[in-house]
């Protein structure tokens, strides 16, 4: 059965089928989103979120909805970049984009921090009119 | 010296000849790895210790990994795919900073454990079919 690549995927080790296949700069051989696999578990690349059927065997197999191929989809997505199941909230509401090679969030579109600093800076200044005010 | 974390760990597996995210590593650890050695202690060996020779051959070992088990996900049926269907099959742990562990594994044991204040976690044992790919 085929299933359709929708993100690049690493080949893995002694792979044999080398059509569609490139060194990326980490110097790995990855099947670039679109490549078309033929493989006897190809449903699993579907139901993983990594890949569309591409036949109907596939797609028969896989027995998934859209809204079910779109979640596993997007749960790929995070398994894939290493979020934590405690971070997935924080993953989908924009705060972090995943971590950096110390652990540390990778901020997103939302890190809440820039709000955060705004609150310090107008504390900081309510303080100095205090000091004003006293005699 | 570069200090590497162990947060943000991806455990992968070789499904339909790519090296697919299954699951976040909880932990992982490799054991039992090394080289080998036989004993060849003779009437002729001096002194009271033992003689070893180098077999020429090296353990893999075994790597383990814990994760938070959701047997609905697929690829944690994958894992248990193997099991019903035993195989011999690829795997790497990647870590944020771009660390890869690689290693295919002979065979698989997994099992779960849950406690009344914990989520149920699947504790997988994977026995390498020679050795990690060590960096070198």
């Amino acid at each position: 059965m085929k299933a359709k690549l929708i993100v690049d995927c690493q080949v893995t080790t002694g792979a044999d089928a080398l059509a569609d296949v490139v060194v990326k700069e980490d110097g790995k051989r990855w099947y670039l989103a679109g490549a078309v696999i033929e493989h006897e578990r190809a449903h699993r690349l579907v139901q993983m979120g990594v890949a569309e059927p591409a036949d109907a065997e596939c797609t028969l197999t896989c027995c998934m909805t859209t809204e079910q191929m779109k979640k596993a989809q997007l749960h790929q997505e995070m398994v894939a970049k290493g979020i934590l199941i405690e971070d997935y909230q924080r993953y989908l509401d924009g705060e972090i984009l995943g971590y950096d090679e110390d652990g540390n969030d990778i901020p997103g579109p939302h890190w809440p921090e820039a709000e955060d600093d705004d609150e310090e800076e107008s504390d900081y200044l309510i303080e100095e009119d205090d000091c004003d005010e006293q005699p | 010296m570069a200090k590497i974390v162990s947060k943000g760990a991806v455990i992968k597996q070789d499904i339909a000849s790519t090296l697919t995210a299954i699951a976040q590593c909880e932990s992982f650890g490799s054991s039992g790895a090394g080289s080998e050695s036989v004993k060849c202690s003779t009437l002729d060996t001096i002194g009271n210790g033992h003689e070893y020779i180098s077999t020429g051959w090296a353990e893999g070992g075994t790597f383990d990994v814990t994760l938070q088990y959701d047997s609905e996900l697929a690829g944690h049926q994958s894992l248990t795919d193997d099991i019903t269907t035993p195989v011999e099959r690829n795997y790497s742990v990647t870590l944020t900073g771009g660390t890869e562990m690689t290693f295919t594994a002979a065979h698989i044991e997994l099992g779960f454990t849950g406690t009344i204040d914990d989520i149920v976690k699947a504790d997988i044992s994977l026995k390498l079919d020679q050795l990690i790919a060590y960096t070198t």
